[in-house]
Protein backbone atom coordinates (compact mmCIF):
# COMPACT_ATOMS: atom_id res chain seq x y z
CA UNK A 1 0.00 0.00 0.00
CA UNK A 2 1.32 3.84 -0.63
CA UNK A 3 1.24 6.59 0.61
CA UNK A 4 -1.09 8.05 -1.93
CA UNK A 5 -3.50 5.95 -1.01
CA UNK A 6 -3.74 6.44 2.14
CA UNK A 7 -4.37 10.61 1.71
CA UNK A 8 -7.59 9.73 0.03
CA UNK A 9 -8.10 7.72 2.94
CA UNK A 10 -7.45 10.32 5.00
CA UNK A 11 -9.79 12.12 3.23
CA UNK A 12 -12.06 9.58 3.61
CA UNK A 13 -12.44 9.47 7.35
CA UNK A 14 -12.58 13.23 7.78
CA UNK A 15 -15.60 13.26 5.05
CA UNK A 16 -17.20 10.58 7.60
CA UNK A 17 -17.16 7.80 4.88
CA UNK A 18 -13.81 5.69 5.75
CA UNK A 19 -15.18 2.03 6.80
CA UNK A 20 -13.88 1.27 10.64
CA UNK A 21 -11.51 -1.45 8.97
CA UNK A 22 -9.94 0.85 7.07
CA UNK A 23 -9.61 3.17 10.06
CA UNK A 24 -7.08 0.95 11.77
CA UNK A 25 -4.76 0.35 8.69
CA UNK A 26 -4.85 4.06 8.33
CA UNK A 27 -4.03 4.84 11.76
CA UNK A 28 -1.21 2.09 11.88
CA UNK A 29 0.42 3.58 8.92
CA UNK A 30 0.07 7.33 10.13
CA UNK A 31 1.84 6.00 13.18
CA UNK A 32 4.88 4.87 11.16
CA UNK A 33 5.57 7.30 8.57
CA UNK A 34 5.76 10.99 9.68
CA UNK A 35 5.30 12.46 6.24
CA UNK A 36 1.68 10.51 5.86
CA UNK A 37 0.83 11.91 9.41
CA UNK A 38 1.92 15.76 8.38
CA UNK A 39 -0.61 15.70 5.46
CA UNK A 40 -2.90 14.18 7.71
CA UNK A 41 -2.58 17.00 10.41
CA UNK A 42 -2.78 19.44 7.18
CA UNK A 43 -6.12 18.14 6.02
CA UNK A 44 -7.57 18.14 9.36
CA UNK A 45 -6.28 21.55 9.63
CA UNK A 46 -7.59 22.53 6.15
CA UNK A 47 -10.67 20.75 7.25
CA UNK A 48 -11.44 23.27 10.55
CA UNK A 49 -10.44 26.23 8.89
CA UNK A 50 -13.38 25.65 5.62
CA UNK A 51 -15.64 24.33 8.71
CA UNK A 52 -14.95 27.63 10.12
CA UNK A 53 -14.99 29.92 7.19
CA UNK A 54 -17.99 27.96 4.95
CA UNK A 55 -20.59 28.62 7.58
CA UNK A 56 -23.91 28.10 6.38
CA UNK A 57 -25.40 31.33 4.80
CA UNK A 58 -28.98 32.16 6.31
CA UNK A 59 -31.97 33.21 4.34
CA UNK A 60 -33.55 36.00 6.50
CA UNK A 61 -36.43 35.65 8.98
CA UNK A 62 -37.92 38.83 6.54
CA UNK A 63 -37.45 37.05 3.42
CA UNK A 64 -40.83 36.09 1.64
CA UNK A 65 -41.97 35.54 -1.96
CA UNK A 66 -44.46 37.68 -3.05
CA UNK A 67 -46.54 35.59 -5.57
CA UNK A 68 -48.87 37.53 -8.14
CA UNK A 69 -52.35 38.10 -7.68
CA UNK A 70 -55.06 35.92 -9.84
CA UNK A 71 -58.27 34.70 -9.94
CA UNK A 72 -59.89 31.37 -9.03
CA UNK A 73 -58.52 28.29 -10.60
CA UNK A 74 -60.28 26.58 -13.43
CA UNK A 75 -60.04 23.66 -13.09
CA UNK A 76 -61.82 20.59 -15.02
CA UNK A 77 -63.18 17.61 -13.86
CA UNK A 78 -60.83 14.54 -13.82
CA UNK A 79 -63.39 13.05 -16.14
CA UNK A 80 -62.56 15.21 -18.43
CA UNK A 81 -59.06 14.59 -18.66
CA UNK A 82 -58.76 13.32 -22.84
CA UNK A 83 -59.62 16.66 -23.50
CA UNK A 84 -55.88 18.09 -23.05
CA UNK A 85 -54.26 15.31 -25.45
CA UNK A 86 -56.80 15.74 -28.03
CA UNK A 87 -56.84 19.43 -27.82
CA UNK A 88 -52.98 19.54 -28.35
CA UNK A 89 -53.85 16.95 -31.39
CA UNK A 90 -56.19 19.69 -32.55
CA UNK A 91 -53.75 22.86 -32.09
CA UNK A 92 -51.08 20.99 -34.60
CA UNK A 93 -53.37 19.17 -36.54
CA UNK A 94 -55.86 21.78 -37.74
CA UNK A 95 -53.87 24.12 -39.36
CA UNK A 96 -51.86 21.36 -40.85
CA UNK A 97 -55.07 20.41 -42.74
CA UNK A 98 -56.33 24.29 -43.44
CA UNK A 99 -52.38 24.92 -44.92
CA UNK A 100 -52.93 24.05 -48.74
CA UNK A 101 -56.34 25.33 -48.66
CA UNK A 102 -55.18 28.95 -47.34
CA UNK A 103 -52.57 28.25 -49.81
CA UNK A 104 -54.85 27.71 -52.55
CA UNK A 105 -57.05 30.74 -51.15
CA UNK A 106 -54.12 33.26 -51.47
CA UNK A 107 -52.51 31.97 -54.93
CA UNK A 108 -56.30 32.40 -56.28
CA UNK A 109 -56.26 36.26 -54.67
CA UNK A 110 -52.80 36.69 -55.63
CA UNK A 111 -52.22 34.72 -58.93
CA UNK A 112 -48.46 34.42 -59.77
CA UNK A 113 -48.50 35.09 -63.29
CA UNK B 1 -43.64 15.15 1.54
CA UNK B 2 -43.19 14.23 -2.40
CA UNK B 3 -46.30 12.18 -1.83
CA UNK B 4 -48.26 14.91 -0.48
CA UNK B 5 -47.14 17.20 -2.63
CA UNK B 6 -48.49 15.41 -5.32
CA UNK B 7 -51.59 14.54 -3.65
CA UNK B 8 -52.11 18.30 -3.09
CA UNK B 9 -51.81 18.62 -7.05
CA UNK B 10 -53.61 16.01 -8.58
CA UNK B 11 -56.45 17.62 -6.03
CA UNK B 12 -55.84 21.32 -7.79
CA UNK B 13 -55.04 22.58 -4.36
CA UNK B 14 -52.49 24.63 -5.91
CA UNK B 15 -51.29 27.14 -3.12
CA UNK B 16 -50.61 24.15 -0.69
CA UNK B 17 -48.67 22.01 -2.91
CA UNK B 18 -46.45 25.74 -3.20
CA UNK B 19 -46.19 26.13 0.37
CA UNK B 20 -45.34 22.29 0.79
CA UNK B 21 -42.39 23.12 -1.38
CA UNK B 22 -41.13 26.63 -0.01
CA UNK B 23 -41.53 25.19 3.44
CA UNK B 24 -39.01 22.50 2.74
CA UNK B 25 -36.59 23.80 -0.27
CA UNK B 26 -36.51 27.66 0.39
CA UNK B 27 -33.22 27.28 2.65
CA UNK B 28 -31.47 25.00 0.17
CA UNK B 29 -32.34 26.73 -2.66
CA UNK B 30 -30.71 29.84 -1.22
CA UNK B 31 -27.37 27.57 -0.55
CA UNK B 32 -27.15 26.13 -3.70
CA UNK B 33 -27.69 29.97 -5.30
CA UNK B 34 -25.16 31.32 -2.73
CA UNK B 35 -23.11 28.12 -4.52
CA UNK B 36 -23.24 29.47 -7.68
CA UNK B 37 -23.60 33.44 -7.51
CA UNK B 38 -21.18 33.33 -4.44
CA UNK B 39 -23.00 36.64 -2.87
CA UNK B 40 -26.02 36.44 -0.82
CA UNK B 41 -28.10 39.46 -1.68
CA UNK B 42 -27.89 37.97 -5.84
CA UNK B 43 -28.59 34.56 -3.87
CA UNK B 44 -31.93 36.15 -2.30
CA UNK B 45 -33.24 37.88 -5.29
CA UNK B 46 -32.66 34.61 -7.55
CA UNK B 47 -34.62 32.34 -4.41
CA UNK B 48 -37.17 34.79 -5.31
CA UNK B 49 -37.41 34.38 -8.47
CA UNK B 50 -36.89 30.45 -8.54
CA UNK B 51 -40.03 30.08 -6.37
CA UNK B 52 -42.09 32.73 -8.91
CA UNK B 53 -40.83 29.94 -11.71
CA UNK B 54 -42.07 27.10 -9.21
CA UNK B 55 -45.38 29.19 -8.60
CA UNK B 56 -45.86 29.69 -12.59
CA UNK B 57 -44.81 25.96 -13.38
CA UNK B 58 -46.76 24.19 -10.88
CA UNK B 59 -49.60 23.52 -13.26
CA UNK B 60 -47.39 22.04 -15.54
CA UNK B 61 -45.41 19.70 -13.25
CA UNK B 62 -46.10 16.64 -14.74
CA UNK B 63 -44.42 14.51 -11.73
CA UNK B 64 -41.76 12.64 -13.85
CA UNK B 65 -38.82 13.68 -11.44
CA UNK B 66 -39.33 14.25 -7.95
CA UNK B 67 -40.56 17.31 -6.70
CA UNK B 68 -36.65 18.16 -5.41
CA UNK B 69 -34.94 17.27 -8.46
CA UNK B 70 -37.41 20.05 -10.44
CA UNK B 71 -36.90 22.75 -7.85
CA UNK B 72 -33.35 22.27 -7.88
CA UNK B 73 -33.28 22.07 -12.07
CA UNK B 74 -34.82 25.64 -11.95
CA UNK B 75 -32.58 26.87 -9.35
CA UNK B 76 -29.51 25.67 -11.43
CA UNK B 77 -30.93 27.20 -14.82
CA UNK B 78 -31.53 30.65 -13.20
CA UNK B 79 -28.07 31.08 -11.45
CA UNK B 80 -26.06 29.93 -14.26
CA UNK B 81 -28.29 32.04 -16.73
CA UNK B 82 -27.08 34.77 -14.05
CA UNK B 83 -23.81 34.06 -13.75
CA UNK B 84 -23.41 34.07 -17.37
CA UNK B 85 -24.41 37.96 -17.46
CA UNK B 86 -22.91 38.86 -14.60
CA UNK B 87 -19.18 40.74 -14.72
CA UNK B 88 -16.66 38.51 -13.68
CA UNK B 89 -15.11 40.62 -10.99
CA UNK B 90 -18.58 39.04 -9.04
CA UNK B 91 -17.23 35.64 -9.77
CA UNK B 92 -13.87 36.02 -8.38
CA UNK B 93 -13.85 36.36 -4.76
CA UNK B 94 -10.58 39.43 -4.59
CA UNK B 95 -13.06 41.13 -2.52
CA UNK B 96 -11.02 43.19 0.55
CA UNK B 97 -10.58 40.60 3.36
CA UNK B 98 -13.60 39.90 5.45
CA UNK B 99 -15.86 40.79 2.87
CA UNK B 100 -17.62 37.45 3.23
CA UNK B 101 -16.55 36.58 6.29
CA UNK B 102 -13.62 34.99 5.69
CA UNK B 103 -9.66 35.48 5.10
CA UNK B 104 -8.65 36.48 1.73
CA UNK B 105 -6.60 33.30 1.17
CA UNK B 106 -8.93 30.81 1.49
CA UNK B 107 -11.21 32.89 -0.76
CA UNK B 108 -8.64 33.38 -3.58
CA UNK B 109 -7.08 29.49 -3.12
CA UNK B 110 -11.40 28.16 -3.21
CA UNK B 111 -11.20 30.67 -6.98
CA UNK B 112 -8.10 28.21 -8.05
CA UNK B 113 -10.14 25.73 -7.78
CA UNK B 114 -12.59 24.07 -11.39
CA UNK B 115 -15.70 25.72 -11.00
CA UNK B 116 -17.26 21.80 -10.35
CA UNK B 117 -15.17 21.21 -7.36
CA UNK B 118 -15.67 24.64 -5.60
CA UNK B 119 -18.84 23.78 -5.77
CA UNK B 120 -18.87 20.50 -4.45
CA UNK B 121 -16.85 21.68 -1.64
CA UNK B 122 -18.23 24.71 -0.72
CA UNK B 123 -21.79 23.11 -0.38
CA UNK B 124 -20.22 20.29 1.36
CA UNK B 125 -19.72 22.20 4.15
CA UNK B 126 -22.75 24.10 3.74
CA UNK B 127 -25.26 20.76 4.12
CA UNK B 128 -23.61 19.26 6.94
CA UNK B 129 -21.31 16.99 4.84
CA UNK B 130 -23.84 15.33 3.02
CA UNK B 131 -22.83 13.50 -0.21
CA UNK B 132 -26.24 12.69 -1.16
CA UNK B 133 -27.70 16.62 -0.27
CA UNK B 134 -25.06 17.80 -2.82
CA UNK B 135 -25.94 15.02 -5.56
CA UNK B 136 -29.27 15.66 -5.32
CA UNK B 137 -28.86 19.56 -5.91
CA UNK B 138 -26.49 19.27 -8.00
CA UNK B 139 -27.73 16.65 -10.34
CA UNK B 140 -24.42 14.69 -10.15
CA UNK B 141 -23.87 10.75 -9.04
CA UNK B 142 -22.47 10.73 -5.62
CA UNK B 143 -19.19 8.89 -6.68
CA UNK B 144 -18.60 12.01 -8.24
CA UNK B 145 -19.85 14.08 -5.78
CA UNK B 146 -16.68 12.36 -3.78
CA UNK B 147 -14.14 12.33 -6.42
CA UNK B 148 -14.78 15.94 -6.88
CA UNK B 149 -14.56 16.58 -2.98
CA UNK B 150 -11.81 15.00 -2.89
CA UNK B 151 -9.52 16.55 -5.71
CA UNK B 152 -11.18 19.92 -4.18
CA UNK B 153 -8.95 19.14 -1.00
CA UNK B 154 -5.98 18.04 -2.66
CA UNK B 155 -5.74 20.90 -4.77
CA UNK B 156 -7.03 23.47 -2.21
CA UNK B 157 -4.25 22.17 0.30
CA UNK B 158 -1.06 22.70 -2.69
CA UNK B 159 -2.69 25.82 -3.87
CA UNK B 160 -2.85 26.97 -0.18
CA UNK B 161 0.77 25.67 0.57
CA UNK B 162 2.44 27.05 -2.40
CA UNK B 163 0.69 30.38 -3.10
CA UNK B 164 -0.62 31.52 0.40
CA UNK B 165 2.55 30.87 2.71
CA UNK B 166 2.09 28.65 5.64
CA UNK B 167 -0.82 30.35 7.57
CA UNK B 168 -3.83 28.67 6.96
CA UNK B 169 -2.24 24.94 6.45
Amino acid sequence: MNCEMFEDWMIEEIDGSLPAGRRTLLSAHLAACASCARDAADHHALDSLLTASLKPPQLPSSFAVSLPRRGPALRLPVWLDWLEPVAQFAAVALPALAFPRLWEVFHLAFPLN
Amino acid sequence: MDETFRACLRAGRREEAFELLYDSFRHKVFRLACSILRDESLAQDATQDVFLRVWRGLPAFKGESSAATWVYAITRNLCLTRAKTMPAVFLQSDFPAGEHGRGPDLDLALDRLPEPYRQALVLFYYEEKSYEAISEMLAIPMGTVKTHIHRARKQLRRVLEEEFSPRCV
